[in-house]
């Protein structure tokens, strides 16, 4: 349902996140954001192809950002979907992210 | 307009959550147009809760979901799921201040900006539980004939 790849360049890595986040999935993607953002790297997750997003997939994403807060690392959504940013928005949190559009 | 019924009961667990999602998506389509993925988020956020917190109190194989969805005459959208949770636990359940940026508990703050109206009531069948009820008015733009032919599903 979720599907997570991550590239590495260097200025820090992206996470591409394809599928649907929900309390089923977040999981997943706290477990491999977390590491990440201890590591003091600066992370960038990529969100154009996520096509569904609940509370606990924008709870994650508040998790990494204030564990990359913790460690001055940068933490940037990149390209979000209508769906994401429409629950960014409802969350009143899309002036709270760093957000990166496509390009 | 007619009245139209929808019922799905799943297994209380987080694979359901998509279950539940796919099952309702054409269902409110038809019922609410553009504002179809809002209300599936309610949904999700409702199903997601009651899942969390029996996962919390440590039960072990639950009880059933079971979602209600109906259209009334006045053309209001009406998601019902009992079993909500235990009365005691009624002041729990509130939408948490967004100026605390923090992870967790906006589930019941999406529902809140995207229902009308939510209510908690005691379950009829479910002695000491509560009945959870979103409502939505309906804009009758947005209705376009019954896929199914058939209102009860």
């Amino acid at each position: 349902m979720l599907d997570l790849n991550t590239q590495q360049t260097p200025a820090g890595a992206t996470v591409l996140a394809k599928g649907e986040i929900d309390l089923e999935s977040a999981p997943e993607l706290l477990q491999k954001l977390t590491p990440m953002m201890k590591s003091g790297a600066a992370v960038r997750v990529d969100l154009s192809g996520v096509s569904y997003m609940d509370s606990t997939g924008v709870a994650v994403l508040v998790q990494a950002l204030k564990l990359g807060q913790k460690k001055g690392a940068g933490f940037t959504l990149v390209s979000p979907s209508e769906r994401v940013q429409a629950v960014l928005s409802l969350a009143r949190l899309d002036q709270v992210f760093e957000i990166e559009a496509g390009g | 307009m007619h009245q139209e019924a929808y019922e799905l009961t799943v297994p209380a667990e987080p694979a359901s959550l998509k279950r539940v999602r796919d099952h309702f998506r054409p269902i409110l389509g038809h019922l609410a147009g553009d504002r179809t993925e809002d209300l599936l988020l309610a949904i999700d956020e409702a199903c997601s809760n009651v899942i969390k917190h029996r996962r919390e109190e440590g039960q072990g194989p639950t009880e059933d979901l079971h979602l209600r969805v109906e259209t009334d005459p006045s053309l209001r959208l009406l998601m019902r799921l009992p079993g909500f949770c235990a009365v005691a636990d009624k002041d729990k359940i509130k939408p948490r201040d967004l100026d605390d940026v923090r992870p967790g508990g906006l589930g019941m703050h999406f529902i809140a900006e995207i229902m009308d109206c939510v209510s908690l009531d005691p379950d009829p069948d479910r002695p000491g539980m509560l009945l959870l009820t979103m409502e939505k008015a309906l804009d009758p733009e947005h209705l376009a004939e019954d896929p199914s032919g058939d209102g009860d599903a």
